[in-house]
């Protein structure tokens, strides 16, 4: 069956605490998802979601605290900002907008990162593989950059 | 990116015993990551964290030369600095590490082996990519300010401040109530020794106070925090207590006398307390606090501020004496306002909420009538300048009197033959008797203010030669000139004027208006024109006016005294003309509707077309408006004149544009209303006396006029009393002019004036300075406030209860003598509301008494979790109850809690010494009796569920033993020290079982319940756990801070500023020289917004570089 | 005086019926159940149940089928839902109280031969099934056939007086196209 492939960049302070709340409460959910350590929502650069596209995302979800409660003030606004522009340049990129996912997940909501997981899995599922032609030069697998 | 030297990856997959090997197959992994490329080694260990685990990591560092390691094993907010400790130890930059967590985010959610292990694999992957790209980083290290700030002052906040002021640091305890003590200081007796609360706190309180590395701030609240660990810059707001800490005794005097009785908060609304108080009697520090919401409503809309609230409350106490000293501060014609005054008061009264306005006028009037032999205070010096007053109304009168006060010399210029103005001439004496005008002029003229009656400024004597014998004018001529209709017939006999009629009738002229009377007008003139007509002789009076009732200016009260009097009103009609030959026989009107708004605000009467009607009449009184009589001055110096006749002046000061003439009340603002004309009579008199100082007229002035009350008051619960109706001469007799309101009498005014909600806590009598030998209390005092620098926060800021309202089935408040844990603490402890009695609403014993455990708690309606403390503190009350009144005690709980030290041994006494428990959670609390023996009483139904059938049991008291929850501002807190909340409220700790008192910002530490439901010994020990984790942070004495900071590359900077604006921390600034933006790495918290924003990428951070980023997304897709 | 040896033996349990109680709508959180007893402390008609609501509750969550269906507890539930509405746990005591009794009626379990209430209900299934609408005259004659013609002529005083008086009709009452109901019921029976 065909599974699909999730990147998740997730904050540190809110996002992550919750998916480690996750695993200690021992939820368990969709493996698809792969999470990514940064320390704010705010350093989510939109290279890294058209990178993760490009290299063989068939989605990504980005996570950050909740509204008002971003540990550097106003991290989360400046993603969500960023977000929505995204969409715009992905819907003319023809990539549907079920596959990049902003979530507000704070730290002792263990139970919404299983519930974003497994909803988005099955989304992605439903979607199929996303389709991007790559450069011959960059065929999967990966090797490392030298 | 470029080789980055020769890079060896050493990569290390934890077993974590069975924690991840049990669903990830460790060695196909290990296998896998060996082919991964410069990975130069793949080891496997069952618990790297281990010392051998760890000591794989060194030797391979110095065996075989490997410069960046991989751990796979948990999640790096669990380990990743241990694993970097390893790697210095080993001789490598601790920084060429990374962590993947393959235990939370893997092996403990997958539920498939074989999922897991791919998952194991890609997350391995990705780390390898990624930490080709470190680089060797140093961390910064900061000092640690060696200051402590515990926020509350309970149990725990004491215990920790204690601790950390005995290892000789300094430590503020902030708390806001006016004392520390928290709920353990309402207790009586605690479990399971039955130790006397106080007894244990208060010698720990005194400590705090007398302790020189404590700085107590009480009645105080964090307003803003800043910084990081071990730099917090916190600014603090002390609140004022109107009250000096350093003069205050503590010797109580000031209770005696104020007059304000207000729930005691401290026990929980069972007895009363004073404006003036201390929450208990052993409060530290021993200082008494003033609670004030603010100015009272009906000071704040009152244009004099007189002191409503103040005298009520004294009035209401029989201190009628004390009230008129009250009321004569603000006021010199007390006895005429409680007559006549418009009352704003009224409307914003807090009573209205209930029921209707206290009858604020009706009270000062009660007061002035009953001592009315009073005297006016005299001035205290004498100067020697000379001010005129133009004309001696009430704005006159206010001047002259505010003036001579201030000592200078007042003479009063009035053209009538009787002093008073519109008082005298406008207002009927069935209102204000002559007599009382007569009386307060008298006493005025007493002080030292000399009128000079028909004396007509203009005429008599010139306003030139009157600027210039006198060293200031004030102008109050009033608006005496009447509008007229200007319609056709206007000049037929039988047609008046309204303030003309007036002015005759009460000058003593006799005058018949006619038999069938119309009052054409609105206004207060139109309705006292129309009662004055019935009194001279009309039988049928009509008020005529051409808006809707609504629309209608004049007093409420006083249309409904006209309506007692027979007084027809007409609504929705205007004058056309007047019909008759000689003398008036009709009116001819028009019917309107109500238009747009016009520039008063209020809806144009709009003539409806053929709608036209006649009213007979052999008499009109038209009163639509009056306007100053400016030309009767003769020569007006120059003084400008609005469009509507009346002067120009400064609303602030009161100045005209000529200096030292001010001009003020009816002749400034067209006609208003008596106080009002007061006010502007003391606002010219400020201005005066600063002009005739030289000094700032316009500095301060702000808040001297009516103003919004600040706040509004929960009046929920309040019984409804209407208000004792001002008795009133009958009807039959209201043909002559004797005033109709006859006055309370002190009964009655005693019982109006209890009504009062005392709403704003203190009223400012002022009487408790006159007792306060310490000359302790300032009534300027202002909130402050305070910055400090500390290097570590203890929250120690408690719980509050869960409300059991919310459970209506219990009966709280709802049935008698249901009652809270919190309110039995205060009716057992011997110094609360009962004298330590627990006796039942109608003062009696209770023979039974049930407690119901789990209230609020246990509930997936409410709240989920176990409190912990209730079931003890139940069997608590169980000891102390059946021990002072020898009642039969119920205990109904789901199951005993009895876990800590000495616990079982108290349940096992309790059940000893004869307490019923019944196992079963009470449904319902009911006063429905079922037979005789349940009449009266508080049954209650429950299950036993031990032994198995349902109970009714009735009881004389039902006791809820109610959960504990977050305090109601714990959102608000936790946002102010940056740290989190868990799902019940409570604030969250780094881990509930190794780091119970951390939190998840650095240098923030929690003690007691605050974080979670706990005893008093679990809170002492939590206290002496975050005095100790404060204490190793100073101890070290610097912090090292992550280096993950972000810089700027100078040469791909292209100036933008685009990042600066981004920084919530201000920490990049532009440099103009080199047009470059640089970042303040000290001010740098690693957010890395502005990395993600920069156009040319010239921003980067340590620690998650672009590229670092990059190979990770890339690395965790290969799989 | 005879004595009885209670012991309730594992084997004697049926752990399919744990199971199928969890399975009932509403019954999913049986197993959380603390046996506080506020279900039985509230419920108006506890005091006549000979197993009280709260134990019914535990013997089911135990397997001890036999002891449920056959319990007056079941038949007597008036679904005031006083029990769910205050169950700290949430668990909705009155829908399983009908799964029990649904069970019951399938099993064929009552607590005594010509129990009224099922009969009532298989009465009135099938006369709704044939008919599309219950006539409630012809339902308590059926009933009363069934259980206690005594009673039945016990109340006749009562249903003469009625009949002369035009308030009790023996006409059938029934609705058109009464197909479409048969159609409609089979239909969910097929799915369940």
């Amino acid at each position: 069956m065909y599974e699909p492939k999730i990147v998740a960049i997730f904050c540190n302070w809110c996002t992550y605490t919750a998916a480690d709340l996750a695993g200690t409460a021992r939820m368990e959910y969709a493996p698809n998802a792969r999470i990514i350590r940064v320390m704010c929502s705010g350093r989510i650069d939109p290279q890294f979601v058209l990178n993760a596209f490009q290299k063989g995302a068939d989605g990504v979800l980005l996570g950050g605290c909740h509204p008002g409660d971003c540990h550097y003030q106003e991290g989360n606004y400046k993603a969500l900002r960023r977000y929505h522009l995204l969409q715009r340049l992905l819907e003319q990129m023809g990539i549907e907008k079920e596959r990049l996912r902003i979530e507000w997940i704070s730290a002792s909501e263990g139970d919404k990162v299983k519930k974003v997981i497994d909803e988005m899995t099955e989304e992605i599922r439903r979607l199929g593989p996303l389709e991007i032609a790559e450069t011959p030069a960059e065929q999967k697998p990966a090797v490392a950059a030298s | 990116m470029g080789t980055n030297g020769d890079v060896k990856i050493g990569v290390y997959v934890c077993h974590c015993g069975t924690n991840i090997a049990a669903k990830v197959n460790i060695k196909e992994v290990v296998e896998f990551a060996q082919t991964l490329p410069h990975v130069t080694i793949a080891r496997e260990y069952k618990f790297m964290c281990s010392d051998p685990g760890q000591e794989l990591i060194r030797q391979d560092i110095r065996e075989l030369g490997i410069n960046r390691v991989i751990v796979a094993s948990c999640s790096p907010l669990m380990h990743e600095a241990t694993f970097r400790r390893v790697l210095e130890e080993g001789g490598s930059n601790p920084f060429f590490f990374h962590m993947a967590n393959i235990r939370e985010h893997d092996s403990w959610v997958t539920s498939s082996s074989r999922q897991a292990t791919r998952k194991a694999q890609a997350l391995i992957a990705a780390a390898a990519k990624r930490v080709f790209f470190h680089e060797a980083l140093q961390k910064n290290s900061v000092p640690v300010n060696s200051n402590v700030m515990i926020v509350g002052g309970g149990i725990s906040g004491i215990q920790a401040a204690l601790t950390i002021a005995n290892a000789g640091k300094k430590v503020y305890l902030v708390e806001r109530e006016p004392s520390i003590g928290g709920h353990m200081a309402k207790f009586d007796k605690t479990f399971p020794t039955l130790d006397c609360a106080s007894c244990i706190l208060t010698p720990k309180m005194t400590q705090v106070a007398s302790h020189p590395n404590i700085e107590l701030l009480t009645y105080s609240e964090v307003e803003s925090v800043e910084g990081y660990v071990g730099n917090f810059k916190i600014q603090i707001r002390k609140k004022a207590r109107f009250v000096d800490e350093n003069l205050c005794t503590g010797c109580g005097e000031c209770t005696e006398v104020c007059p304000i009785d207000i729930p005691s908060e401290f026990d929980e609304g069972l007895g009363m307390r004073k404006a003036i108080y201390r929450p208990f009697p052993q409060s530290v520090p021993n200082t008494y606090t003033i609670s004030r919401r603010g100015l009272p409503p009906c000071q704040a809309t009152c244009s004099l501020h007189q002191k409503a609230q103040a005298y009520i409350q004294l009035i209401a106490k029989g201190e009628f004496e004390k009230a008129l000293q009250i009321i004569l501060r603000d006021n010199p014609l007390p006895s005429i306002c409680g007559r006549v005054c418009s009352h704003p008061c009224m409307s914003v009264c807090s009573r209205n909420k209930v029921d209707q306005a206290v009858n604020i006028p009706g009270l000062k009037r009660f007061v002035t009538d009953r001592l009315s032999d009073y005297e006016l205070p005299k001035p205290e010096r004498e100067r020697k300048e000379k001010i005129a007053v133009v004309g001696s109304g009430p704005s006159g009168l206010m001047c002259a009197y505010e003036l001579r006060q201030r000592g200078y010399k007042v003479t009063i210029f009035e053209a009538a033959s009787q002093p008073g103005g519109m008082l005298t001439q406008g207002i009927p004496a069935f209102r204000l008797p002559r007599g009382i005008i007569t009386d307060e002029i008298e006493r005025l003229e007493r002080t030292g203010i000399d009128i000079k009656l028909n004396t007509h400024v203009g005429i008599d004597i010139s306003l030139k030669d009157l600027k210039k014998k006198h060293d200031a004018v004030y102008i109050a001529i009033g608006a005496g000139v009447e509008r007229k209709l200007n319609i056709p017939g206007e000049n037929l006999r039988g047609i008046w004027g309204g303030i003309d009629f007036l002015r005759r009738i009460n000058l003593g002229m006799h005058i018949t208006p006619g038999k069938r009377v119309l009052v054409i007008g609105g206004g207060n003139s139109a309705i006292d024109a129309a009662r004055t007509a019935l009194r001279s002789g009309a039988e049928e009076v009509t008020i005529v006016y051409r808006r809707s009732r609504n629309e209608m200016p004049a007093d409420q009260l006083e249309v409904e005294e006209a309506e007692k009097e027979g007084i027809r009103f007409y609504f929705m009609a205007s004058p056309l003309r007047f019909l008759g030959n000689g003398r008036v026989t009709g009116m001819e009107f028009i019917r309107t509707r109500l238009g747009h708004p016009d520039e008063s605000g209020r809806r144009r009467p709009v003539p409806i077309p053929n709608s036209e009607f006649t009213l007979p009449c052999d008499g009109v009184i038209v009163t639509i408006g009056q306007k100053p009589d400016v030309e009767s001055l003769r020569d007006r110096l120059g003084l400008a004149l609005t469009k509507f006749n009346t002067f120009v002046t400064d609303p602030l000061t009161l100045e005209t544009n000529i200096p030292g003439v001010f001009a003020g009340g009816d002749c400034v603002t067209g006609p208003d209303v008596v106080v009002n004309a007061m006010f502007a009579g003391k606002k010219a008199a400020i201005s005066i006396d600063r002009y005739l100082n030289r000094q700032d007229m316009r500095e301060g002035r702000e808040l001297e006029g009516p103003f919004e009350p600040t706040f509004e008051i929960d009046t929920e619960g309040v019984p409804v009393k209407w208000r004792i109706e001002m008795p009133s001469i009958e009807i039959e007799r209201r043909r002559t002019f004797e005033e109709v309101h006859t006055g309370y009498t002190p009964e009655m005014a005693m019982e109006e004036a209890a009504r009062c909600l005392a709403c704003a806590g203190c009223c400012d009598c002022q009487l408790c300075s006159t007792v306060c030998e310490a000359k302790a209390i300032d009534y300027n005092q202002k909130d402050t406030t305070l910055e400090v620098d500390v290097g570590s926060i203890i929250i120690a800021t408690g719980f509050k209860t869960f409300d059991p309202k919310r459970i209506p089935s219990y009966g709280y408040q709802i049935l008698p003598n249901v009652f809270t844990s919190l309110e039995i603490e205060r009716l057992i402890n011997s110094a609360g509301p009962t004298g330590g009695e627990i006796i039942l609403k109608n003062g009696e014993k209770p023979k039974s008494v049930g407690i119901i455990h789990c209230v609020g708690s246990r509930d997936i309606h409410h709240n989920r979790y176990c409190s912990r403390v209730c079931c003890m503190y139940s069997l608590k009350f169980a000891h102390l109850i059946r021990e002072r009144t020898h009642a039969e005690v119920y205990n109904f709980y789901i199951d005993m809690r009895a876990f800590g030290k000495g616990y079982e041994e108290f349940y096992d006494r309790i059940l000893e010494e004869g307490a019923h428990l019944v196992r079963g959670r009470v449904a319902e609390v009911t006063d429905v009796a079922l037979d005789s023996s349940e009449e009266g009483k508080l049954i209650i139904r429950v299950e036993d569920t031990l032994i198995g059938m349902v109970r009714r049991i009735p009881v004389d008291m039902v006791i809820l033993s109610v959960g504990l929850e977050a305090r109601p501002d714990a959102e608000e807190v936790r946002r102010l020290f940056n740290i989190s909340c868990s799902v019940e409220g409570f604030f969250l700790e780094r881990h509930p079982k190794l780091a119970p008192v951390s939190t998840f910002t650095d240098g923030v530490f929690l003690a007691g319940a605050c974080q979670g439901p706990k005893d008093i010994p679990d809170s002492v020990a939590q206290a002496g756990a975050a005095a100790a984790e404060a204490l190793a942070l100073i101890d070290k004495g610097v912090v090292e801070l992550e280096p993950n900071t972000a810089w700027i590359e100078e040469e791909e900077c292209s100036g933008c500023q685009t990042c600066v604006a981004l920084c919530p921390f201000t920490a990049i600034s532009y440099d103009a020289e080199k047009h470059v933006s640089v970042v303040n790495e000290v001010l740098c918290k690693g957010c890395g917004t502005c990395v993600s924003a920069c156009p040319s990428g010239a921003a980067k951070q340590h620690l998650f570089l672009d590229e670092e980023i990059l190979a990770e997304i890339e690395g965790v897709l290969t799989i | 005086m005879q004595t009885h040896r209670k012991v309730k033996y594992e084997a004697e349990l049926d752990p399919s019926f744990t199971k199928w109680v969890s399975t009932v709508p509403g019954g999913e959180r049986i197993r959380e159940c603390f046996q506080c007893g506020t279900c039985s402390s509230i419920c108006p008609l506890s005091v006549y149940m000979d197993i009280s609501p709260r134990r019914l509750i535990a013997m089911a969550d135990a397997g001890f089928k036999e002891e449920v269906l056959s319990s007056f507890t079941i038949w007597l539930c008036a679904s005031c839902y006083s029990c769910s509405v205050n169950c700290p746990k949430d668990i909705k005591i009155t829908d399983i109280m009908y799964g029990l009794k649904r069970r019951a009626i399938e099993e064929g379990i009552f607590p005594s031969r010509h129990f009224a209430i099922p009969i009532l209900a298989k009465a009135f299934a099938n006369m709704v099934r044939k008919n599309g609408r219950a006539t409630e005259s012809r339902l308590v004659v059926s009933l009363a056939w069934r259980v206690s013609l005594f009673r039945l002529l016990n109340m006749a005083p009562l249903g003469i007086k009625l009949l002369l008086r035009g308030r009790l009709s023996f006409k059938k009452e029934k609705i058109q196209n009464k197909q479409e109901i048969q159609t409609m019921l089979k239909a969910l029976e097929a799915n369940r």
